[in-house]
């Protein structure tokens, strides 16, 4: 119940947390900016607590039900900005777009059930940790890599030396850092199909068994790997890539969320409800 | 006319080869490639999801159904093809790792070549300085102090800078390549020794590797060596359950003993802790329950022995311990359903136990006429059944096991380190490199400097502008 209050109370400051830099991104406002930074800080203390709570009830990380990962999920890409906006100033005004996104997903969670679950034998390994972490990081590099790509198609569409735009950076750079992230979603992508693997010999016996849910992660791979390869390959223009890029993550959100859900796999254990 | 077709091959040597070897391992084909083999990936995800659809597909939501009807019909279908994508992805990685190394080689030897101002001037970053007060030597301790390893040139008017970081980075893409050549070796050998066999064990029972058969196993591999032989005994299984249908562990305590007879220790096999042992590995299966044993005798007194297997419940939706069992000679199969006080033992089972300390057995025959209570058989005691009599003779635990030998485990674990290594080299080891001119022209210093990167060229960019400001900053303009 109070894991769940302070839920609420972190998606409330994501929510004013996007506003505020919504409205430093169009009105140029550096307080707003700010308070962006400060109220995503907040979401991010309450929402640690939440997930604290969960832990502490449930016995077990937040990582068995749709509910826990996508909250998760939420909490690693909103370090993950918080890192990459501290780390590197210009992409300050990315809360803009990784903010809203980041709520979002905390509304798709709540459509999940709320209900504690016990781990079953299977899930009781530190493999998995090393494998949800990693997945993770997988889903918050592509989410960054999303709204670095919605920045540029933004920067495309409009005169970029004109309006609230000029204060991101330029296409170049924009473009650059979403191949970069691309590139290291790929590698924690990697390691998580491979953790999964080991873990799935040590438990199973076989380090592969075509389960829907492997298969499409291997479908995944080999999608953002064909993104890494065309771009050099084919050169491909700026336009081009960034909507790849963007189609490549709905495609991995139905991959890793949607299909899990509603087909029983091996993997049905931990994803459904 | 022959002969100079000849001459000619003989003057161009390995002219049609090299333009061979350039198109067997163009990137475009290896993307082409890598589209396929996603396609049939995409295909194999598909049929294994379609086995796995909910209600026989009948409830699934339109979107899996649509994927489904654009899927082939079984996995069979994508085997020549999945032969001949990996077939043709090894050709084209050979021949790219081939022309890689022609080509690496070449590149390395041009690209650490001191550079003229001139040359210096053509790259695509490139900046120049006028700073009176800044020399060689700073130069160099402003670019070690960046990380890079730099090597100096002096001519009577010029000095010239090579530095470089992260050159081991212009071998990555190779390297990467070269992993996948591990990764399919060690599916390979999974191919020709994966054996697994299955097996199940009551306390006190033994399974002796090597002299005993798998209840069930895969087909038999295409290689296959003499390996040690031992003996596992179940001591006891340890089971544990959060609520009944829903398992906490699942474990077991077991002997081992070596071919002759030798007690080589007790151990402890539970899910995710195989035991390791004489180059197989055995896994704690899920499927435990009871085996009842029975002894079956018709009208003219022939008796047959046989066990009725009762699987512990999987699911909280489904409690009950049922089986179907079919004897021999007759059109019926019995429907049986078991009670026991035997539960208690197991953490977490104990409401699903029997309060007496009884077994008993709820027989139901089925056959052509319908389904009919045929009464409950007790540990000990017998029942007749359509001319059949049942005897209920020992009710015991049992657990499973899965035995594996597979050559390809360590290679492929192997592979998959060598992979991480080569992706990581391939995109964040990037090789940079800087050339510097220093001259005098009218008796001023002239600073002139260039630098290139493989990837990331535009941040590299802001980075190089930011360089260039730093240096300009800190020395007062001449």
């Amino acid at each position: 119940m109070t894991a769940a209050l302070f839920f609420w109370l972190a998606l409330a400051s994501y929510i004013f947390s996007s506003i505020a830099y919504i409205s430093a991104l169009a009105f140029s406002h550096d307080k707003s900016r700010k308070l962006g930074t400060i109220l995503a800080l907040i979401g991010l203390a309450l929402h640690s607590i939440s997930l604290g709570l969960r832990w502490s009830a449930a016995g077990h990380g937040p990582y068995v039900s749709t509910y826990e990962i996508l909250s998760s999920n939420v909490w690693i890409a909103v370090t993950f900005f918080l890192l990459l906006q501290w780390r590197i100033r210009m992409f300050v005004h990315l809360g803009a777009i990784v903010m809203p996104l980041a709520f979002v997903m905390m509304g798709f969670a709540l459509m999940g059930s709320t209900e504690l679950k016990a781990l079953s034998p299977t899930l009781q390994s530190a493999w998995l940790l090393v494998h949800i972490v990693f997945a993770k990081l997988t889903v918050s590099g592509m989410l960054v890599a999303v709204a670095l790509s919605i920045a540029q198609l933004l920067k495309d569409r409009r005169d970029p030396q004109q309006g609230f735009l000029t204060r991101l950076p330029s296409v170049d750079v924009l473009d650059d850092y979403a191949y970069r992230l691309v590139a290291f979603s790929f590698i924690t992508l990697t390691i998580m199909i491979i953790t999964g693997s080991i873990w799935a010999n040590n438990s199973w016996g076989h380090y592969w068994s075509w389960d829907p849910t492997e298969t499409w992660s291997l479908v995944v791979w080999l999608v953002y790997g064909l993104y890494l390869h065309g771009r050099i390959t084919f050169k491909w223009s700026k336009a081009f890539s960034t909507w790849y890029i963007i189609l490549s993550f709905l495609f991995s959100i139905v991959a890793f969320f949607i299909i899990p859900y509603f087909v029983k796999s091996q993997h049905s254990q931990y994803m459904v409800g | 006319m022959l002969l100079r077709k000849n001459i000619s091959a003989v003057q161009q040597p390995g002219f049609s080869g090299t333009k061979l070897l350039e198109f067997l391992g163009g990137l475009k084909l290896s993307f082409i490639l890598m589209a396929l083999l996603t396609l049939l990936v995409a295909q194999r995800a598909i049929v294994a999801q379609r086995a796995a659809l909910p209600g026989d597909g009948e409830t699934a939501p339109w979107f899996l159904l649509w994927l489904d009807r654009i899927g082939v019909g079984s996995p069979g279908d994508l085997d020549n093809p999945f032969f001949l994508a990996v077939l043709f992805l090894v050709i084209n990685l050979g021949a790219a790792c081939v022309l890689m190394l022609r080509k690496g080689q070449r590149q390395q030897h041009a690209l650490q070549a001191f550079r003229s101002a001139h040359e210096i001037e053509g790259l695509p970053c490139h900046a120049r300085l006028d700073v009176a007060d800044l020399d060689s030597a700073q130069l160099c301790k402003h670019l070690r102090q960046n990380g890079y390893r730099v090597k100096t040139e002096q001519t009577n008017q010029e000095i010239r800078l090579y530095a470089s970081r992260h050159e081991a980075g212009h071998w990555g893409v190779l390297f990467f390549h070269l992993t996948f050549f591990v990764v399919l070796l060690g599916a390979l050998l999974s191919f020709a020794t994966r054996h697994a066999g299955y097996l199940e064990l009551t306390p006190g029972e033994r399974f002796e590797a090597g002299t005993q058969k798998f209840q069930r196993n895969s087909p038999e591999p295409l290689f296959t060596w003499d390996a040690d032989d031992f003996t596992l005994e179940l001591d006891h299984p340890d089971l544990s359950y959060w609520q009944p249908g829903k398992a906490r562990q699942r474990a077991s305590e077991v002997r081992l003993y070596d071919k002759g007879g030798q007690l080589l220790g007790a151990e402890r096999i539970a899910v995710n802790n195989p035991l390791k042992t004489h180059g197989r590995t055995i896994y704690q299966g899920s499927r435990n329950g009871f085996v009842a044993g029975l002894t079956i005798t018709d009208n003219r007194g022939t008796e047959v022995k046989g066990a009725a297997h009762f699987v512990l419940p999987k699911d909280p939706g489904q409690l009950k311990m049922t089986t179907r069992l079919v004897p021999p000679g007759v059109r019926m199969a019995l429907l049986m359903e078991l009670h026991t006080d035997q539960l208690k033992q197991i953490d977490g089972l104990a409401e699903l136990a029997l309060k007496h300390p009884v077994s008993l057995i709820k027989v139901t025959s089925e056959s052509m006429d319908g389904r009919r209570f045929q009464g409950v058989l007790f540990g000990g005691s017998t029942l007749s059944v359509e001319g059949l009599t049942l005897r209920f003779d020992s009710l015991k635990p049992y657990t499973s096991y899965l035995v594996v030998r597979d050559a390809g485990v360590p290679v492929i674990f192997a592979s998959f380190a060598l992979l991480l290594v080569g992706l990581l080299i391939t995109y964040f080891w990037v090789p940079e490199r800087c050339w510097v001119s220093i001259l005098r022209e009218d008796g001023q210093q002239k600073i002139v400097i260039g630098a290139i990167t493989e990837k990331y060229k535009a941040s590299f960019r802001a980075r190089f502008d930011e360089q260039i400001r730093e240096l300009q900053k800190e020395r007062p303009q001449a």
